[in-house]
């Protein structure tokens, strides 16, 4: 064929001219090819940020997304039909227009669909954790693994009864899963047992609609990168306690004063949060104390006549919004950890609470206030 | 504006016919070269079309030819189809002195032909048409599966590419067998 007698540059340029479906449908034609891909497209590849998929456990289906980075930000994080590469889905046999491709080492059925001609990958029930896992070996293989791969909950918060999250073992993959703690999860033992049973997961957005018992303090629930929880209806246990990770944000009906405290005190001893980043506590009914709380923790101030700085990290709770920071505090208020003399910002705004751990210790932070 | 007539392989090309330039007349006058390729058709084309072309470019730039020393000295191109190189001195002389568009409809659709295109092209070093020829070589796959896309671009399956390696082995080493048996005879 023509296009292996080509100059690599030439190669190059032909394949820098087709999106990233084409480059995907190329991949399979041959193993030389596949060669071709990855040695010519690396820049391509390195540029990616991330791959997604996105699972909507309504119909058991994933999609998968190259986020475009270079798009404007709109109002809607929702993925846009532009950036998705693969549907994988269940076989429907009312559909035509198959045709059969060796994904690393396993034969998937697969249809172009659409005015988009994006491939869709179909897989028979029992077939679906393979077919996901052969699909992805071979973007591991082809995209390489300079950017993240994420396997994300869509519409997680719609309703479903009996249901558990899907989370396929993948290599090299980060999970954001998105739960509803009701009907058999309301059991505090299922939920810490599916718990224990999957990866560590990277996020965890829990509305509880259940009242539950506390979880197991040594749980890999707690373990998890960040946590939002949302207990609109009910007063839930303490998730906060026990948390070992970077990030935890809490949306709940009232919250003990001792408990809050008592949260302040152990970060400050440096035996518990080590890990901790950012925390907010937004209490919505008998949140009277917070207006006390900053002196109850035993915070410092910063001078009231300077400007203090402004907390924002980039936020972990939305996997729509990767880019997003944190909502901005200011405030005055600062505790200091013994263990290493690392500051965190404390702050109340709109019922909340809010803790930021700065990576500067009291003489640098106070540094930047001056 | 090129104009082409049979040549032969002589240095002395047949003369080729000329059509006006352009309306316009250019106000310093321009000096042309001439090219053929493996049929030997001479094309008469002006050096500010040729400047498209790396190649040619680097040529002509030092020879400080006269009209009747570059009608005698056409450049051959050999390696370069009578019909594919009458389109790149079209395309050179549809785009003198323009900017390039950031498309090109023009292109051939016969995929034997463009592939040909492509290689000519890069070969004379014209990157703004190279540009445009992987673009369309890009796009012939476009939203096909990868059996269709085998097809359009002839890529050999993974058994034929083994066999060739297979094939090209054996060759390597029945080649050094008969180096090896001819040193052999070379020494007694």
């Amino acid at each position: 064929m023509i296009i292996f007698k080509y100059p690599k540059l030439v190669q190059k340029e032909i394949l820098d001219n087709m999106n990233h479906i084409d480059i995907l449908l190329l991949s399979f034609v041959s193993k030389n090819m596949k060669k071709l891909i990855k040695t010519s497209q690396k820049k391509r590849f390195e540029s990616i940020r991330a791959i997604d998929y996105n699972y909507d456990k309504e119909y058991g289906e994933a999609k998968v997304y190259i986020p475009d980075e270079r798009r404007p930000k709109t109002s809607n994080p929702e993925p846009v039909i532009d950036d998705l590469i693969l549907s994988i889905e269940k076989r429907n046999n009312a559909l035509n227009g198959y045709f059969q491709l060796n994904v690393s080492g396993k034969i998937i059925d697969f249809r172009l669909s659409g005015y988009h001609k994006i491939p869709e990958a179909y897989f028979l029930g029992c077939e679906k954790e393979s077919v996901i896992q052969s699909i992805h070996n071979h973007f591991l293989d082809v995209f390489g693994n300079s950017m993240d791969y994420n396997w994300q909950s869509q519409f997680w918060d719609r309703p479903l009864k009996g249901f558990t999250p899907f989370l396929p073992k993948l290599k090299n993959v980060s999970y954001f899963v998105g739960m509803i703690l009701e009907g058999h999860f309301a059991d505090v033992k299922n939920f810490d047992s599916f718990i224990s049973s999957s990866p560590v997961l990277k996020t965890i957005q829990l509305l509880v609609m259940a009242k539950t018992e506390p979880m197991n303090p040594e749980s890999k629930f707690y373990d998890t990168e960040s946590i939002h929880i949302h207990t609109p209806m009910f007063n839930g246990p303490d998730f906060l306690r026990h948390f070992r990770g970077k990030h935890i944000g809490l949306n709940c009906n009232r919250y003990e004063k001792s408990n809050l405290i008592d949260f302040v005190k152990r970060w400050k001893s440096g035996k518990s949060f080590q890990n901790l980043e950012f925390s907010y506590i937004e209490i919505r009914y008998d949140n009277q104390f917070l207006n006390q709380i900053l002196n109850e923790i035993g915070a410092k101030f910063i001078d009231a006549t300077k400007q203090p700085p402004t907390y924002a990290v980039r936020q972990r709770f939305d996997w729509n919004r990767k880019n997003d920071t944190t909502e901005p505090f200011m405030s005055h208020a600062y505790v200091v950890r013994e263990s290493d003399n690392l500051v965190a910002s404390a702050g109340i705004q709109n019922n909340a609470f809010f803790f930021g751990v700065w990576d500067k210790t009291e003489e640098e932070f106070l540094r930047i206030v001056e | 504006m090129s104009s082409t007539e049979q040549g032969t392989s002589s240095a002395a090309p047949a003369e080729p016919t000329t059509a006006p330039e352009s309306a316009a007349a250019p106000e310093v006058p321009e000096s042309f070269y001439y090219v053929h390729g493996k049929d030997k058709v001479v094309h008469k084309v002006s050096a500010g079309a040729l400047q498209h072309s790396a190649l040619i470019h680097g040529m002509i730039s030092n020879l400080g030819y006269t009209e009747e020393q570059a009608k005698a000295n056409p450049f051959p191109f050999e390696n370069i189809d009578g019909d594919i190189l009458q389109m790149v001195v079209d395309w050179c002389n549809q785009h003198k002195g323009k900017p390039t568009p950031p498309e090109d409809t023009n292109l051939p659709k016969q995929k034997e032909k463009l592939f040909d295109l492509v290689l000519a092209v890069n070969y004379l070093e014209i990157k703004e048409l190279l540009t445009y020829c992987c673009k369309q070589v890009a796009m012939m796959v476009k939203g096909k599966s990868p059996e269709e896309i085998r097809e359009i671009w002839m890529i050999p399956t993974d058994a034929e590419d083994e066999a060739a390696e297979k094939e090209a082995k054996k060759r390597a080493g029945k080649e050094a067998a008969g180096e090896t048996a001819a040193a052999a005879g070379d020494a007694k």
